[in-house]
């Protein structure tokens, strides 16, 4: 076909092309001079003005809006600016009385003490922690997994912790660059410092596993250096000084890197706690052992499918010289360990058996010394021993055919004895699939339907590891023992060989020609990255911290430093910041002072015509911009107020917005790379595929859905509300503002909150008194004698104080069920009044529970006494569904429950939901919800949950001054 | 204590007012309250608008012209062999490739179409081709930023937005610009439809159409605490501690936005419900349309277009679902299978509606794909398992126009003999925006907002209405 000529023609012509592509030179010396980035911080002098300002930043700010003739706005009151610092600092509220005892401290020095307290905090680095995960793309999801393998990364949080860890230790930048670089290359006073290297191995997973070193040169440039090294990947960078040649140069060093399986990574700390200790041994141990029974059964399962083919697996393995086919496909995961064994002089010298086929294969010259000295040997099987003496020429082929000639007469004749004969092989084997990697190729392959016992048996021992009693590792990477020889891929493509290029580091940053000597100069990579001649790295971390503070950098791209970054807003002061922040040995800690302590950071957040009109953006900084909480601060914080926020010292990521609610911060939620919950996405979490500068910060319906009707939210508002001090509503609203906005109300938000009080209250009567509980007589499928029930107790409604009731017997019901009576007084009833005309449906399931005793229960559903179903249930399931019931105002249905002949042995449970569609409103709800929050607040999902609920969704709360 | 607001402190004062307590500084004056404009007030552009409602059908990834609306015959000619024209594309290209669809003229017009959208032909004398569209770069994220907001780079809000912003709404209950894509986001993912600089609220809502139930496919969009006479009197509080808030931060427009967020959150409970609920429709609509997710979101656009939802944008797939490289034959066909009946219904069901004239659709990619083979890459070979695909091309490429006051049964403009570059009255995209705001009733020199002391607009400085398309 001509096509496919010619294209291979173009493939050539296209090469040739771009191979004969010079590169345009670099004069490094003025590409350095013509972007400041490229050049080391200047040593600037702060500005003077009439008085020396008590914050240098300030006196930078200061003189950038003189001259754009901006006034900077006044400090914030101490009312703002303690819950600013609370947020900034920790990204949780300060409580009520926290803000009482800041605005009470009169000392000079509050206001500082109070960021040395936060920054003291543990729960400081659990918020700085998470800014730098943004940055580093944290995820405990791969994003794409082999069949069978897992899609989590497995201590994936150790490397989180060790994040959290650094910042609340005020780990050195430079030393934290270096770790997370290299730390396998650099002695370590802690062991636990190993998870740094998660760096490198949280990313996205590939399909192509060809592309993680192109990822880690991606996260490494731009996390660190704000340079798109990646760009030149295919070709010259467009913009900056950085050719294809230096992307590949540090592609080299990235690709020197092995990363091992879990089973390789070593253990950095154990749990804490003995208790929980013990239970991880006991549990890991039960299923290590079954796992390990198993793989020995596969193996042998696998042993006996080789040897029942073996002179094929031999034709399979030597087809290259000797062209004899083999009768069956061999298992190609299987014939690799055969193979590698072969090859492997050490291990199959051991072999009287198989030690000669090695020899003749790697030298074949010599095939006659080793078939002579085989007949000598004493150990070589008999079998073997007679077939070689009849030997006329000695040819490696001949030995080759001799052994599947063997091994074939063996097969028909006597197959027991392959087995003693490939002893070796069998141990080797055996060790091989032990080994996690192997394993899966081979049940991954289908061999002898392992994989779904092995499947569950791996998910038992990875749900074993995840406990948390268990031991922390570190998801390490290692240096291959050959550091790997880059060279340029023309046009980004792997087949295109370019002009080799050594290991080093980028050009524009380099003073000599920066080759790496040691190993693939990973370390050294990493200590060019750390130093304080490195022109970026310092104003890169100073520029995030400041946009993490101001919610936007001096630098507006802040993994973005090259040419198209433009000018920094401040150049002076990013300059001063990063010299200050060395001088002060990288500390992030001293630096976040020097920044939250100047007038810059405290002035007020309020919007001014004025200035907006000149600078709409900000960029100036004439005011602290309000700051919208992220997601993690808004979780966290809506927990908080309502008292359940739990603390934990790290560990294994817990599934977040579930149906029992985690109470613990965010950042230690689960990161599933391929599929983060709705909120996630609504509240701009980054995507984790590539590193985040900053967040997006979008409004949509589906934030306020969130807040208005998750579950979520109304489990914390409820638990607000349950918390609640005060008798009268004045204390109760004080009270629930003190909780959520650390403050009390003004008189006219009071005013506005006691008439919706009043108003929902008359809404929530109406409803309450659609329901009664009760019990009656039934006669002929009718009732008689609807009697309501008196007392509600521990969940509960039944006749009286006492029960079992002289008259009713143990009747009763709750939420989720409950139980018959007995004589005139058998059935139970839940009866609901209509007010309005509409429709409903009833849907439910009637689980009656023992199975043994007793004669089971019937259900009926009546509407104004008229049957609309019956149903039966003795210690089985029945769905119990009305269908679409017509209903006017005034209308009643009831819900009955009677035994049988006999109530004893009744209990049930009758989980249900009513739809009900009034003029033209569709409200679907549980009974049981109105059912079990009535028993709490002696009225509802009480107008408290509604207003706890209502002020976590007010701007204020939302958003920070 | 008095102190100078214009000036930061000096040390000395700052010792003094720390003593003191920063109290009293900076408490905002309570401001007069003006009534904050209603912003889905719905307006009228300067011009006689001739579609009232955008429904914008992305194949996100990029279609080819020349195996959909734009025939080469003289690639039959070159197939396999080098063209005597070569332009810069993303990847390596190789000879020529002759597109394996079937074309066929239709209607009065006779436009040709392939059969790759066997559903189109019967709309044949409704649709206006452009064929001479071009972009700036050749790449997805900056390809579909430009398509969808007029800029490659920078944070610049949609056209979903900007139609919003001109128009406003004509149901408050909904939002006004919503963006259904089955199964996640393409590309750039939010960054399509945001609204940026623009108040939030004309931001695109995204609806992941996968799903099927209106509970799945709006997480939480019922309560099941309260009723929603109770719930209307906590929005209404939340709304008025808002605006007592907010009169402390006159001029925040994003407080105002959100606040008005909630207000649309709960309108949409009851709203949505009904315009996202497919089983609304009779079977044979349903039918009509085919039961893909792609052909049911079209149905969905149907709804929300019926109910006064300005512009409904519909991907294909999450990712670049149709980047083909390789094997395009099969693979664009799979994906145009998944969609071409829905998009013949949905004009056929909009025409029966007499909604047609009053709704544009556009159709097309962020750009569109090379004439000529891209070569293999990572080392494969060309073999027999090699399936040939096309590599990115914004130097030339098609799309449709349909309804709403287009010139129907009309080609506009052409790409060179292979299709590689537009040659004949080229349509940037700029002027494709600047024509669809014109049919819309909007001026793009003149839909204007101001931030950061200057005008912004979605075609920024460029821009040419293409009168020659508009009926």
């Amino acid at each position: 076909m001509v096509f496919w000529r010619v294209v291979v023609l173009c493939v050539l012509t296209s090469v040739v092309v771009a191979g004969s592509e010079k590169n345009v030179e670099i004069d490094w010396e003025q590409a350095r001079k013509d972007h400041w980035a490229f050049s080391a911080p200047k040593k600037v002098s702060i500005p003077q003005s009439e008085e020396y300002l008590v914050n240098p930043i300030d006196a930078f700010i200061k003189r950038k809006l003189d001259s754009a003739g901006i006034s900077p706005s006044p400090l914030a009151d101490k009312r703002t600016l303690v819950r600013r610092i609370y947020q900034s600092l920790t990204g949780l509220e300060p409580t009520f009385e926290e803000v009482q005892s800041f605005l009470n401290d009169q000392s000079p020095k509050a206001y500082e003490k109070l960021i040395d307290k936060l920054l003291q905090s543990p729960r400081y680095g659990e918020k700085w922690g998470r800014y730098w995960l943004d940055v580093a793309r944290y995820a405990d999801g791969k994003g794409f997994a082999q069949p069978g393998q897992s899609t989590l990364y497995p201590y994936s949080w150790t490397y989180r912790d060790y994040v959290i860890r650094s910042f609340n230790e005020d780990r050195p930048f430079n030393e934290f660059v270096k770790q997370q670089l290299a730390a396998d290359l650099m002695e370590l006073k802690d062991k636990r410092d190993l998870a740094a290297l998660g760096f490198i191995r949280i990313g996205q997973d590939y399909r192509d596993m060809k592309e993680r070193p192109h990822e880690m040169v991606d996260v490494a440039t731009q996390s660190f250096l704000a340079l798109t090294v990646s760009c030149s990947r295919c070709h010259d960078h467009k913009f900056d000084p950085i050719p294809t040649a230096d992307y590949y140069s540090l592609f080299g060093v990235f690709k020197s890197i092995q990363e091992p399986g879990m089973d390789e990574f070593p253990v950095i700390y154990e749990s804490s706690d003995p208790i929980q200790k013990k239970a991880f041994e006991e549990q890991f141990s039960k299923h290590n052992n079954a796992m390990n029974d198993f793989k020995k059964m596969a193996a042998k399962k696998m042993l006996g499918l080789i040897y029942k083919s073996l002179p094929d697996y031999m034709k399979q393995v030597s087809y290259n010289q000797l062209k004899m086919r083999p009768e069956i496909r061999p298992n190609r995961g299987m014939l690799g360990v055969l193979a590698q064994y072969l090859r492997n002089g050490n291990t199959v010298s051991k072999s009287p058996f198989l030690k000669l086929w090695n020899q003749v294969i790697r030298d074949p010259k010599n095939t006659e010394k080793f078939v002579k000295a085989a007949l000598a040997n004493k150990e070589t099987p008999k079998l073997l021993h007679d077939n070689l003496s009849q030997m006329k020429a000695y040819k490696r082929n001949d030995v080759l055919k001799l052994y599947i000639g063997l091994l074939e007469e063996l097969k028909k004749n006597k197959a027991k004895k392959i087995p003693e004969l490939m002893k070796g092989f069998s141990d080797y084997f055996t060790a091989e699939v032990m080994r996690e990697k192997n394993l899966l190729r081979f049940v991954n392959s289908g061999t002898a339907g392992l994989k779904p016992k092995y499947l569950k048996l791996a998910g038992n021992l990875k749900q074993a590891w995840s406990h948390p009693g268990g031991p922390a590792k570190a998801m390490i990477v290692r240096e291959s023992s050959r550091p790997y020889q880059p060279y340029v891929y023309i046009r980004g493509q792997r087949d295109q060989r370019g002009p080799k290029v050594p290991r080093r580091y980028l050009q524009i940053l380099s003073k000599d020609d920066g080759a790496f000597k040691k190993g693939s100069g990973r370390l050294e990579f990493a200590e060019k990255v750390a130093s304080n001649d490195n022109p970026l790295t310092a104003r890169v971390i100073v520029n995030r911290v400041w946009s993490w503070h101001f919610g936007k950098g001096l630098v507006r791209t802040p993994s973005n430093f090259g040419v198209l970054a433009g000018n920094p807003s401040h150049p002076e002061l990013l300059d001063y910041l990063a010299n200050w922040f060395m001088d002060n040995g990288w500390s992030i800690k001293k630096l976040q002072k020097l920044i939250t302590t100047s007038q810059t950071f405290m002035q007020s957040s309020e919007y001014r015509k004025d200035a907006a009109s000149i600078d709409g953006e900000n960029v100036l900084v004439w005011r602290k911009d309000p700051e919208r909480k992220t997601w993690e601060a808004l979780r966290d914080s809506i927990i908080q107020v309502a008292g359940s926020l739990e603390h934990r010292n790290g560990g294994v990521p817990l599934s977040l917005l579930t149906a029992n609610e985690t109470n613990v911060r965010t950042i230690y939620g689960l990161v599933n790379r391929r599929n983060l919950p709705g909120p996630y996405k609504y509240f701009d979490f980054p995507s984790t595929t590539v590193t985040c500068e900053a967040r997006s910060k979008t409004i949509s319906p589906q934030q306020g859905l969130f807040l208005m009707n998750s579950e979520f939210s109304a489990r914390y508002s409820q638990k607000v509300a349950e918390s609640l001090v005060g008798n009268s509503d004045s204390g109760k609203i004080d009270d629930i503002y003190k909780k959520v906005l650390s403050r009390l109300p003004q008189v006219d938000e009071k005013q506005a909150v006691i008439k919706f009080i009043r108003e929902a209250r008359e809404l929530y009567k109406n409803i309450y008194s659609r329901w009664e509980y009760g019990y009656a007589k039934m006669e002929g499928g009718t009732i008689k004698n609807f009697k309501a029930f008196k007392v509600f107790t521990n969940g509960r409604w039944q006749a009286s104080e006492k029960y079992p009731d002289p008259e009713a017997g143990y009747a009763f019901l709750s939420a989720e069920g409950g139980h018959p009576g007995k004589g005139n007084s058998k059935a139970v009833v839940r009866r609901c009044h209509f007010y309005a005309d509409g429709s409903i449906k009833i849907t439910g399931k009637m689980m009656h529970i023992n199975k043994k005793d007793g004669d089971g229960v019937r259900v009926l559903i009546l509407h104004n006494g008229k049957k609309i179903g019956e149903w039966k249930s003795k210690g089985n399931v029945v769905p119990t569904n009305s269908g679409e019931i017509e209903v006017k105002a005034g209308d009643r249905i009831d819900l009955v429950v009677e035994p049988g002949k006999t109530p004893s042995a009744d209990k049930f449970k009758w989980p249900m939901e009513m739809t009900m569609n009034m003029q033209g409103a569709v409200d679907t709800w549980s009974v049981f919800d109105i059912f079990s929050n009535e028993q709490k607040s002696g009225i509802t999902y009480s107008v408290w949950s509604c207003l706890a609920q209502t002020l976590t969704m007010s701007n204020e709360f939302i958003y920070v001054d | 204590m008095s102190i100078n607001s214009n000036n930061f402190l000096t040390r000395r004062q700052w010792l003094k007012t720390a003593g003191t307590g920063l109290g009293m500084i900076g408490m905002a004056g309570v401001m007069a309250q003006d009534k904050i404009s209603n912003p889905f007030k719905s307006k009228a552009g300067p011009f006689s608008p001739k579609a009232k409602y955008l429904i914008h059908i992305m194949f996100n990834g990029g279609l080819s012209h020349v195996d959909s609306f734009d025939p080469k015959p003289l690639l039959e000619k070159y197939d396999g062999k080098p063209l005597p024209k070569k332009l810069k594309t993303e990847f390596a290209t190789g000879g020529g490739y002759a597109s394996r669809f079937k074309f066929k003229k239709y209607g009065k017009s006779g436009i040709p179409i392939s059969n790759m959208f066997p559903h189109l032909g019967q709309h044949a004398d409704d649709l206006c081709v452009i064929r001479s569209m071009h972009t700036d770069i050749p790449n997805h994220e900056p390809g579909l930023l430009m398509m969808n907001t007029g800029d490659n780079i920078l944070p610049r809000p949609s056209m979903g937005s900007w139609i919003n912003y001109g128009l406003g709404s004509e149901n408050e209950n909904l939002p006004g610009f919503v963006v259904l894509s089955p199964g996640g986001y393409p590309v750039s993912g939010a960054a399509n439809w945001r609204s940026a600089f623009l108040p939030g609220i004309y931001q695109g809502t995204y609806i992941d159409t996968n799903n099927t139930r209106i509970d799945k496919l709006i997480e939480n969009i019922r309560n099941r605490k309260v009723t929603s006479s109770i719930q209307r009197k906590q929005i209404d509080l939340l709304t008025e501690l808002n605006e007592k808030h907010l009169a402390k931060h006159e001029g925040e427009v994003e407080f105002d936005s959100r606040m008005k967020s909630y207000e649309l959150a709960y309108k949409m409970q009851l709203e949505a419900t009904d315009a996202f609920d497919l089983s609304k429709e009779p079977q044979y609509i349903r039918d009509m349309y085919g039961h893909t997710p792609q052909c049911r979101q079209l149905l969905m656009a149907r709804r929300l277009i019926e109910k006064g939802v300005r512009c409904v944008q519909l991907f294909h797939a999450p990712g670049n679902a149709w980047d083909h490289h390789f094997n395009i034959d099969k693979e664009h066909a799979r994906l145009a299978g998944q969609v071409s009946q829905g998009i013949g219904a949905l004009i056929t069901d909009l025409k029966q509606r007499g909604l047609l004239d009053e709704t544009l659709i556009l159709i097309g990619g962020e750009f569109g794909r090379t004439p000529v083979v891209e070569l293999p890459r990572g080392g494969a070979k060309i073999d027999k398992n090699f399936k040939p695909g096309r590599d990115h091309n914004n130097h030339g490429f098609s799309c449709a126009l349909l309804g709403g006051g287009v010139k129907g049964g009309h080609i506009h403009g052409s790409t060179d003999e292979f299709g590689f570059e537009a040659v004949e009255d080229k349509v940037h995209v700029h002027d494709l925006h600047a024509t669809i705001l014109k049919l819309l009733g909007l001026d793009h020199e003149e839909l204007t907002f101001r931030f950061s002391g200057r005008d912004f607009r979605l075609t920024d400085v460029e821009g040419y209405v293409v009168n020659d398309i508009i009926a």
